[in-house]
């Protein structure tokens, strides 16, 4: 599965395709990972392409969103796709990890 | 009519979701129920893997799948220790993010996922049975 980067300054946005699972998880936190190392200020995980996320994923994007947040900074979901919205409107994080637009 | 064999490691799970596709794509079925079976198998196979075994046993976890008409079905037989995910708490999804679970969203995800779930206990296997209907998107 590949994770595409695209930087803009210090925003950072992170698509990532397909089905997030477990091993997925783990390369969505080397990515994010390195974002923050790399000074990020705002880090967006674009899942307008993924089909389903895990709980260890959605574990990753709580633990960061909670950690940047934390710093003054940002992490958040954009452009869910239906599938990705579903899921985490399950979880009920979806108001909270998801970019409001 | 479709039936797997995986071995208690984490790289092994994609040979369940291999043989879903198959199916989804035998059947040319359409709509999100193969996704959300999909992501009920990865949560239990992983939680079955991450904590049924003892460290360093090996074990043996199979998937059967099966489909009558909108009804597509698995089972998954594992020889870990006992464990009911259906007696697991139900996680409250209500509370403000400082007091947020992250424990049990794998058992959540898949309740929440398929629409109907069985638990039984057969000598020392958990069988797990995950049912989602097609075609209801």
């Amino acid at each position: 599965m590949e994770i595409t980067k695209l930087i803009n300054g210090d925003s950072w946005d992170l698509v990532v395709p397909g089905r997030i699972d477990g091993a997925a998880a783990n390369q969505l936190e080397v990515e994010v990972l390195a974002g923050i190392k790399a000074g990020a200020r705002e880090i967006f995980i674009n899942l307008s392409q993924a089909e389903w996320i895990c709980s260890a994923g959605i574990r990753v994007l709580l633990q960061y969103h909670r950690q940047m947040k934390s710093n003054g900074k940002v992490l958040l979901v954009t452009l869910p796709s239906p599938g990705i919205s579903e899921i985490l409107e399950m979880t009920g994080f979806r108001d909270v990890i998801v970019e409001r637009r | 009519m479709l039936e797997v064999s995986l071995h208690n490691q984490p790289s092994e799970i994609a040979v369940a979701h291999e043989a879903l596709d198959r199916i989804v794509a035998q059947h040319g079925l359409l709509g999100r129920a193969a996704s959300r079976l999909h992501l009920a198998i990865e949560e239990h196979v992983t939680n079955i893997i991450s904590h049924g075994y003892q460290s360093g046993r090996t074990g043996t976890i199979t998937a059967r799948f099966s489909l009558e008409g909108p009804v597509l079905q698995v089972e998954i037989k594992d020889d870990a220790e006992a464990f009911n995910p259906l007696a697991a708490p139900e996680v409250d999804t209500t509370l403000p993010l400082e007091e947020k679970p992250v424990g049990g969203l794998g058992i959540h995800l898949i309740r929440q996922s398929v629409d109907a779930l069985e638990y039984r206990r057969e000598g020392n296997r958990n069988i797990l049975v995950m049912t989602v209907r097609v075609g209801d998107s």
